[in-house]
């Protein structure tokens, strides 16, 4: 085993989850989770909103230099391409607006190994990523500002001061995912 | 370790912009890839080659043939079976678009029907035609800055 290796290994063991939709037994440990994940939000551990997104609605928040990286839930019901959007004001100097989703494997491998992210449109300040999501399954949906990422994604003060909205979104009926 | 570790991921993932091209003079990582100027992708297409610690960060440029989505879709194996365990090495895609500042990158999942011999990452994205975008196959591996390895890989643009 090299190093890498070692390095991933610990840190596989290590990790925790950032917050998945509650099941009632799970209650504790997830507030205490929270209480911890809401005392460091940054990139390891996003402020969880305890929002559980729905498909086609919009959920409007503000990021703030103190709560400068939001956790939404997603359950899909069924398997299928799906688009999640952030989108802030154009122009604002601390919004560029940024997503990453991360899928809860069940077959044990951590969430944040299997992400995708964005950055959005610089001109525009809308960012999408359009992935597979497999119904059943659990996903978070991670809100941030690329700037918060680049320039301390672990300082509890972050650049981030401004309004946005983020959304799941279904595939325009009009367009097809190439198989 | 856990948060370093995953910042490191995360922000090799998109941290750069675009510069890379201007900067590849620099140093090869993912901010600074190798651009096989001879292997394009030009519309539904596809380009196979190799990871290695030389070029440990091949770039394509992508060019889409007509307006829609685009399904980018990097499959990876390791050269030597036996290396990483016997289990494929992590495949690391970003995808970068020319002009406007969007990046996307994923780092996808290990196959479990072929036991982990090969792995798949994948990016879906918006295009028109005649944009251009900036593909890199790469792997977890080379962003943790751990020894460099050899894998093959693929890539294949659907449109």
């Amino acid at each position: 085993m090299n190093l890498g290796n070692i390095a991933l290994a610990f840190a596989l063991a290590a990790v925790s989850s950032i917050g998945c939709a509650a099941d009632a037994g799970e209650d504790a440990d997830i507030a205490e989770g929270a209480a911890s994940r809401k005392k460091l939000d940054n990139i390891g551990a996003p402020t969880d909103t305890k929002i559980v997104l729905s498909i086609g609605d919009w959920h409007d928040n503000v990021l703030s230099p103190t709560e400068g990286w939001h956790a939404y839930h997603y359950t899909p019901e069924k398997t299928g391409y799906v688009r999640i959007v952030m989108r802030a004001k154009p122009g604002d100097a601390t919004m560029w607006s940024y997503l990453r989703i991360e899928h809860e494997d069940p077959t044990g491998q951590k969430p944040w190994l299997h992400n995708t992210a964005a950055v959005g449109n610089r001109t525009n300040n809308e960012c999408e990523v359009i992935m597979m999501m497999i119904g059943g399954e659990k996903y978070d949906v991670i809100t941030t500002s690329q700037f918060n990422l680049t320039e301390a994604p672990n300082a509890k003060v972050h650049k981030s001061n401004g309004d946005y909205t983020v959304g799941v979104l279904p595939i325009d009926s009009t367009m097809k995912i190439p198989e | 370790m856990r948060i370093r570790f995953r910042q490191v991921i995360t922000v090799a993932a998109l941290a750069a912009t675009t510069t890379f091209a201007v900067a590849a003079l620099a140093a090869e990582d993912l901010d600074h890839p190798t651009l096989l100027k001879t292997a394009p992708l030009d519309g539904a297409s596809s380009v196979a080659g190799k990871i290695t610690p030389a070029i440990g960060f091949p770039a394509h440029t992508y060019t889409a043939a007509k307006d829609g989505f685009a399904r980018v879709v990097m499959t990876d194996s390791n050269v030597t079976a036996s290396d990483n365990g016997g289990i494929v090495y992590r495949p690391y895609l970003r995808v970068l678009a020319d002009g406007d500042a969007r990046a996307w990158s994923s780092n996808g999942y290990r196959n479990a029907e072929d036991k982990e011999q090969t792995a798949t990452a994948e990016i879906v994205i918006r295009v028109k035609k005649g944009e251009r975008f900036t593909i890199i196959a790469t792997l977890g591996q080379h962003l943790e800055g751990g020894k460099r390895v050899n894998v093959n890989y693929t890539l294949t643009v659907k449109e």
